[in-house]
């Protein structure tokens, strides 16, 4: 009956090919984000910890990141390695609008 | 071997006595092989002509539940969901009369009784809207759905281990299904005030994990969308948490918004996360590389890409904000380019803007940078006489896991 129809999709919107084609380069397919989709049904009731990614924290809170522990998530990740054509064109801009005082580096 | 009518009586009488719960949720399911054999056995039977055979042979309401089982099948089989979910509903509301006179043995057949009349009303509403009629079953289940929660929530006679209560959060997030299918979304307050107002339930942690993984997704839903970040960004990562690490499309569905929360938050998700998601780690991992990078027009490209797909759930407006991360890092490359000076002149700023690909005056330059001084993410002031902004030397750009309201809109 009805389980495996109740995550069917509705069919798309039927178009001409030639008009897909342009839609579907710009919109990536999500597969199963697509907005019908549900939370499913669990297959079992219970599990434990070792079944979840619970085991990921070594008894840290969940939801911490790597510096607290938790490798799924970052939270620090500023470096103070800028690509260098950044600062390049940052320095010349500079230069050339200032008249090459460098006001920017006085302190 | 089939199964004729007596037989299933014998069978349910016989879970009943046992109080089996697992093997009467077997017996009301019409997908069980018994079905099909009592679909036979009744082809063309009228309901009373069912009735008769029936009524009277086993305990009330069981017999009229038989009943009501032989008509829900018949119309599965014939093709007839509208009709079949009127008939579940019917056998669900008969259910419920004897479910509130026990304790709660009888759970595992309610949640598959309640997961059958949502299912056949998800069917009926297909079925009717394809055949473009209106078709409202997903409503009607969401309310008797409702009511076996009440009855599930106050049960105030049965022993603690083996009371109704077990099945309140089961059974309120089958309700909420309903209600998010239908988008009905604000009905679901209802639901969460009235289970609010129940404060003897055992706690949601000692209830078995996948009622309050479903339960607490649906939390986090909820808040997600009345614009309540911090709530939801807590439910969903003890949903993500707590979840089945083998229920792979339900830790995709949670993740796609628990990450842009945790963004927000300054918590990227690290690729060891993304790895195992690839459908996420295509859609989000040009946001995150973009912040990583403080690069705000590879960012932009990126919310163009996406726009439609982020606005069909609901998630545009959430990572359009996280695209002041990407400014503050355009901001802070200028200061780690400026050697870190504590005087940086509003047009150094505006001048890595623009070589970023942010194209704006100066006079938006400097409102950009009031911003994101008021928004916690440099500490300093603007001098606005001699257009120059004075940052603090100590901690200057804090952590964005630091910042105390992440989520403030503004």
């Amino acid at each position: 009956m009805s389980s495996s129809a109740s995550t069917s999709k509705v069919p798309e919107e039927t178009k001409k090919p030639e008009e897909q084609t342009k839609e579907e380069n710009t919109q990536p397919h999500l597969g199963s984000l697509e907005e019908d989709d549900e939370f499913e049904e669990f297959a079992t009731a219970d599990w434990d910890d070792s079944q979840t990614d619970l085991v990921h924290l070594n008894g840290t809170a969940p939801g911490a990141a790597k510096s607290g522990g938790d490798k799924l998530w970052e939270d620090n990740w500023d470096d103070d390695d800028i690509e260098e054509e950044f600062s390049v064109q940052l320095r010349n801009e500079l230069t050339k609008s200032s008249g090459g005082s460098g006001e920017a580096m006085q302190h | 071997m089939t199964v004729d009518l007596s037989a299933y009586l014998v069978q349910i009488a016989e879970a009943l006595v046992s109080e089996n719960g697992p093997n009467l949720a077997y017996l009301l399911r019409p997908t069980s092989p018994h079905g099909k054999d009592l679909c036979k056995e009744f082809r063309n039977a009228s309901k009373e002509s069912i009735k008769v055979y029936c009524e009277g042979m086993i305990e009330s309401p069981w017999d009229l539940i038989a009943m009501q089982y032989v008509l829900v099948t018949s119309c599965i089989v014939k093709k007839r969901p509208g009709e079949a979910f009127k008939e579940q509903a019917q056998l669900v509301t008969l259910f419920l009369r004897y479910f509130t006179q026990n304790s709660g043995w009888t759970l595992p057949a309610l949640f598959s009784i309640l997961r059958d009349l949502r299912d056949l009303a998800f069917d009926a509403d297909f079925h009717a809207k394809y055949n473009g009629q209106k078709s409202e079953c997903m409503e009607e289940a969401a309310r008797v759905i409702s009511k076996a929660f009440g009855n599930c929530m106050t049960d105030r006679t049965s022993p603690p281990g083996e009371s109704r209560k077990w099945g309140t959060y089961y059974v309120v997030g089958l309700v909420l299904k309903c209600y998010f299918r239908v988008k009905l979304i604000s009905l679901s307050k209802n639901i969460l005030r009235a289970l609010n107002a129940h404060p003897d339930l055992p706690s949601l942690s000692s209830y078995p994990r996948s009622h309050q993984v479903t339960y607490r997704y649906y939390l986090g839903m909820l808040s997600f969308l009345n614009e309540d970040y911090a709530k939801s960004e807590q439910e969903l990562t003890v949903a993500f948490y707590h979840c089945h690490t083998g229920a792979h499309s339900n830790q995709e569905r949670i993740l796609t918004y628990l990450i842009p929360l945790r963004i927000l938050r300054g918590h990227l998700p690290s690729r060891e996360l993304m790895q195992r998601f690839p459908v996420l780690d295509e859609l989000f991992t040009p946001f995150i590389a973009a912040i990583r990078a403080g690069d705000p027009s590879a960012y932009d490209t990126a919310l163009e890409k996406w726009e439609r797909r982020l606005v069909d759930l609901n998630l545009w407006l959430t990572l359009d904000n996280a695209r002041e991360l990407c400014i503050r890092g355009v901001f802070r490359k200028t200061w780690v380019v400026s050697e870190k000076s504590t005087r940086i002149p509003i047009s150094m700023f505006h001048c890595s803007l623009r070589i970023s690909g942010v194209h704006i005056s100066q006079e938006e330059a400097e409102c950009l940078v009031a911003n994101m001084i008021y928004k916690g993410y440099m500490r300093g002031y603007i001098s606005h006489e001699k257009q120059m902004v004075v940052l603090a030397s100590t901690n200057t750009f804090p952590r964005l896991a630091d910042r105390p309201t992440p989520y403030a809109l503004s």
